[in-house]
């Protein structure tokens, strides 16, 4: 109650002035209980605006401040090392937002001028009041968990281990790579895509600071930033990888084939398998589902025969670990829509309508035709092929809103690459728009267009017709005005992408924010990109939107630093405006614990505990609390019933 | 001797007007072209379907002077595939209806020879009456 | 026998009541009793589709009214575009309650129509009764004949008023399957013949139907079978270009009293331009069925 206060009243150029009376304000502010001094300047944030607040604190002794500007979500931080450098606890800090609610959207009238002084009002009440704080440390476990063993993945994982922090490197499935793992050539450069991933997973496994944990989930995470536990839940290989020596002797001796989803189902696999010769790790992969041995009965056995270092183990069993991390970085990528979603392409009933990724097997040499681009109906060479773009996306109506960014450039390579190989085969491209925004993008297209001379049409395709073995494209050229029917042999729709399957329940169980289309949100789409809206949890490649592989690595890259930036620091320093509880109050009812949005609470021993780095002060807990044992500190009972009174006198 | 009743046309504007008798946004087309892709009577249009959007988006007056809206089967096939939602066949309809409230009909009785007229069904007779006559 | 309310609208009265005939008798012998409205009207035959043309919607309310009138929840149609419009129209004026108003208020001399019918087609009924049921009925399993099921527009478009999914609809295949027959998926199944375009095209038609008739032959079929009747005179009265060949056109309905055994003059009352009868013959279709 005894604080010395100081009101300082920006004019924020006109912003403020124009409608505001800020003289009589200042005035007015000057003459109110507990206030030692009140001033006002054009500009309050800039460094001379600043130097004024910290000249009158050390003059008039002052020991709270009263700052009448612009919204505090703008200058919270501004102002509270002004003062602080001046001597006053920060949290002693109060800023009267005249700006945003009060001259912007008043007429300059003396109401106006009236409601901003109740508003300076308020705030002098509480500065009146305000009790110093002091930040709050916590330790920081200087690991990190990575889930998702894609390029992202790998990347992050690599940035970070490089630095000399531990990784975690967490996939689902059977081996690193994901989907750049199934590209053929990557554009512009047409570089061979397993040709630059390979050495980077090959160095990711081999670097002494990360474990990777392939065919492996997170179940679980608990605590936050800085310290989280994470559940891992290993599946059994029925291969011990110790064992393994990769030399493939059991793959003839399995009887059970099975379409290989790595080549999106245009070859075969055995059930036990491994899915490109690259794999890495380089261990092979009973999959249960598609062997014969059902149940605990082992009835075939002809795999176990023929491997001779005895690595096969029918009876491994799900296994789970706890590791304890300080962040995590979630790299799941990204998955398209399933053929079976475009019922006017024919659903996936037309073996002759593929996806691009489809091809892509169909173009890489370690794919199902070894490199050569045959139809799936008859292994024929197509002799024509339509590529029909925006399947699936910029359709708000049937598909996805937005642009998936990739399709365009890698259509016009798919194109170069078939014209390379089937110089006399004829291509049509039909697109909507190209976007070719990358560096070198526009000038592959150009030389797509120019030097190759592919058939770009202008115009979205309504239907497939099959039609004597072939398909026939009803398409329309819309810069001639003019319907366009052609008759080819292979359809490759360039579909949209889409978060991979499994982001809900891991976005779930993170605790981290999902948008509208089920990518992962970033905490600001501009300025905070990579990391998620939870602390501690950032962001990396296509799980958080649709992107190219070198903006993937960036975007990863990003995460890294976002990560070691973190691990800079010995501990970490969080705000004290978090909640507290009078443990003599409390009575256990745990009402609160359900009301917390961050799940920042718990009982023990029938008192609620808070997680302080769980806490983000929102206050959600205080009025759930019947016996007004918890609110966030700062933030006390009688410092807002003071301001509420004054702002209705 | 010319009479000048002040500058400038009364007219409600043919976009507007077309807005607000098929109650579709205009705007929203971005021009793929799906909707005339599709279409069963294309090949008989002036102006495919996208292209009569466009004028409209452009505002041009003179789209109705094409004679696609009455060429057009009200098949819905386009309007189940725009990928903005919109719905094309009422923006047709909404065209023939400018079209006929200006007071010419584009078939009648007279117009076909008796012997068809007789052989034709009342649905197909009626039908074509209701889309394009006043 | 289940008794519920029928609308024929005034094709199936004329020129289509082969359609009529044969789907009143496959309903009595599926114990379904159509009784039809005591007064109707023609539905218009196409629904308007401008803000401004309300007034053309009061031909199917008055029969809805009549429905309502009648006591019946539901209204069974055959005709494809009868229930293409009446259910647009029903559509309309449920999601507008002022429109509902308005349209109630210019019919003053009849009651206000409340909005509560549903209009149902016929394919739908059979649906809910399912293929097992069907299936149980069968006397003349139509075995060994390829039939294309032709949807056209109205059945399936727009998806408001749609009886199954507009671009991969399946009704007709399921029963086609219950009823013995072979089905062919025609990709062309759900596009237009032309529709009334024939009355001041008629050029159109024969390349439309050359279309259909060349795709479904393509894919195997050697009979279409449809529930619309201007599609019905689209392929079959009209039909491809004089020189190519042409498909039998059924309407469904004569398919599906063939095979619950009903008298062949039953389910060929209508004259089809293309006769059925030699195709039904080769495949054993017109014998009595056995016992
Ligand atoms: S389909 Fe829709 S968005 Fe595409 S051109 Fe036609 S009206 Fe425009
Ligand atoms: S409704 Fe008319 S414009 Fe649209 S696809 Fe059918 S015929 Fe063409």
């Amino acid at each position: 109650m005894n604080n010395r206060v100081g009101v300082f009243i920006c004019h924020c150029g006109k912003n403020i002035a124009r409608t505001v009376d800020v003289e009589a304000l200042r005035k007015e502010a000057a003459g109110l209980p507990g206030v030692e001094w009140a001033e006002d300047d054009m500009y309050l944030c800039s460094d001379p605006g600043q130097q004024l607040i910290r000249e009158r604190i050390a003059e008039q002794n002052l020991d709270a401040v009263v700052v009448a500007a612009c919204s505090p979500t703008l200058h919270t931080t501004t102002f509270r090392r002004a003062v602080e450098s001046a001597g006053v606890n920060p949290f002693r800090l109060e800023i009267a937002n005249i700006r945003e609610q009060c001259s912007w959207v008043h007429p300059g009238t003396a109401e106006t001028t009236h409601k901003a002084a109740a508003l300076v009002r308020s705030g002098v009440e509480k500065a009146r009041r305000t009790q110093p704080l002091e930040p709050i440390h916590v330790g920081l476990q200087r690991a990190v968990v990575v889930i998702g063993g894609g390029v992202a993945g790998i990347q992050a994982a690599l940035d970070i281990a490089e630095a000399g922090y531990p990784v975690h490197l967490v996939e689902q499935g059977p081996n690193l790579g994901g989907r750049m793992a199934q590209l053929s050539e990557t554009f512009p450069t047409l570089d061979c895509s397993s040709c630059i991933l390979t050495p980077k997973m090959v160095e990711v496994s081999h670097h002494p600071l990360v474990t990777i944990h392939t065919l492996a989930e997170v179940t679980d995470v608990e605590g936050s930033i800085g310290n989280f536990q994470v559940r891992i839940r290993q599946q059994p290989r029925y291969v011990i990888a110790e064992g393994c020596t990769g030399c493939g002797d059991c793959v003839p001796a399995c009887p059970q084939v099975v379409p290989g989803e790595f080549d999106r189902g245009l070859g075969a696999r055995k059930a036990i398998y491994i899915p490109f010769p690259q794999a890495v790790p380089f261990t092979y992969t009973l999959d249960r589902e598609h062997c014969l041995n059902q149940g605990p009965l082992i009835i075939c056995d002809r795999c176990a025969q023929a491997c001779e270092p005895r690595a096969i183990d029918f009876d491994q069993q799900p296994s789970e670990e706890l590791v304890e991390a300080g962040a995590i970085v979630l790299a799941t990528g990204c998955d398209t829509l399933p053929l079976s979603h475009f019922r006017e392409y024919g659903h996936d009933r037309h073996p002759d309508v593929i996806d691009g990724l489809m091809f892509e097997r169909l173009l890489s040499a370690s794919g199902p035709t070894h490199g050569e681009i045959r139809r799936p109906s008859d292994h024929r060479v197509p002799k024509s092929i339509a590529f029909v773009q925006c399947a699936g996306s910029r359709d708000p109506e049937r598909g996805k809103a937005y642009c998936s960014q990739i399709c365009c450039m890698y259509t016009a390579k798919h194109a170069l690459l078939y014209h390379h190989a089937v110089p006399d085969g004829k291509v049509y491209i039909f697109y909507i728009d190209i976007r070719a925004g990358g560096k070198g993008y526009e000038e592959f297209v150009e030389r797509v267009r120019a030097e190759d001379g592919i058939n770009y049409i202008r115009g979205k395709v309504a239907k497939l017709i099959p039609k004597d073995g072939k398909l026939e494209v009803w398409g329309v050229d819309t810069l001639l005005g003019e319907q366009v029917k052609v008759e080819v042999d292979l359809v490759v729709l360039a579909t949209a992408l889409v978060p991979s399957q499994g982001i809900q329940e891991l976005a779930r169980v993170a605790r981290v924010a999902i948008d509208g289309d089920g990518f992962l949100s970033e905490a600001h789409p501009k300025l905070r990109p990579v990391e998620s809206q939870t602390r501690g949890i950032y962001l990396a490649g296509t799980a958080q939107g649709p992107r190219d592989i070198s903006a993937t690595v960036a975007h990863a890259a990003g995460a890294a630093s976002k990560v070691l930036g973190l691990f800079s620091h010995d501990e970490l320093v969080e705000e004290p405006t978090i909640a507290r509880v009078n443990e003599a109050l409390c009575r256990g009812c745990s009402f609160c614990v359900s009301v917390c949005p961050y799940d920042a609470i718990s009982l023990h021993e029938g008192t609620a505990h808070v997680n302080e780095t769980l806490c983000r002060g929102c206050g959600a807990c205080t009025p759930a609390c019947f016996a007004a044992a918890l609110g966030p500190r700062g933030f006390e009972d009688d410092q807002i019933l003071a301001q509420i009174r004054a702002l209705a006198c | 001797m010319k009479t000048s009743m002040g500058s400038g046309s009364t007219r409600i504007p043919l976009r507007q007007q077309v807005e607000e008798l098929c109650e579709q946004s205009i705007g929203t087309c971005y021009q793929c072209g799906n909707c005339s892709s599709g279409c069963p009577m294309g090949p008989w249009m002036d102006a495919l379907p996208n292209q009569l959007i466009r004028r409209l988006q452009l505002g041009l007056e003179d789209t109705t002077r094409f004679a696609s809206p009455w060429v057009c089967a009200s098949c819905f096939a386009c309007g189940v595939r725009c990928p903005k939602g919109i719905d094309v066949p009422r923006v047709m309809e909404a065209l023939r209806v400018v079209g006929l409230r200006s007071g010419e009909d584009h078939i009648g009785p007279h117009t076909i020879e008796k012997k068809r007229l007789s052989q034709l069904p009342q649905i197909a007779l009626v039908a074509h009456m209701r889309k394009a006559t006043g | 026998m289940t008794s519920l309310a029928y609308y024929p609208g005034c094709s199936l009265k004329r020129f289509a009541s082969g359609c009529e005939i044969a789907g009143l008798e496959a309903a009595r012998r599926l114990g379904i009793e159509l009784v039809e409205l005591e007064r109707w009207n023609c539905c218009g035959t196409v629904f308007s589709m401008s803000s401004g043309e309300r007034m053309h919607h009061l031909g199917s309310l008055r029969n809805l009214v009549r429905v309502q009138e009648a006591g019946y929840p539901e209204v069974v149609t055959m005709c494809a575009m009868c229930q293409n419009t009446l259910r647009q129209v029903n559509n309309e004026v449920r999601g507008d309650g002022d429109s509902l108003a308005m349209m109630n208020r210019f019919m003053d001399e009849e009651p206000a129509y409340r909005g509560e019918v549903e209009v149902l087609h016929y394919l739908t009924l059979l649906d809910r009764l399912g293929s097992e049921a069907i299936a149980a009925r069968v006397e003349r399993p139509l075995t060994g004949l390829r039939v294309a099921p032709y949807y056209g527009c109205t059945l399936v478009r727009p998806p408001s008023a749609g009886i199954d999914d507009p671009e991969d609809p399946n009704i007709m295949e399921r029963l086609l399957e219950a009823l013995g027959a072979k089905v062919v998926r025609d990709p062309m199944r759900v596009e237009c013949c032309g529709a009334y375009m024939g009355v001041s095209k008629p050029g159109t038609i024969n390349v439309r139907a050359s279309a259909i008739h060349g795709s479904a032959r393509n894919s195997g079929a050697e009979a279409l079978a449809t529930m619309c009747p201007l599609c019905a005179h689209n392929l079959d009265a009209v039909g491809p270009a004089p020189d190519e060949p042409a498909l039998v056109v059924f309407y469904f309905t004569q398919l599906v009293a063939l095979a619950l055994g009903a008298k062949p003059e039953q389910c060929l009352a209508a004259t089809q331009r293309v006769d059925p009868r030699p195709l039904l013959s080769t495949k054993g279709l017109l014998e009595e069925p056995q016992p």
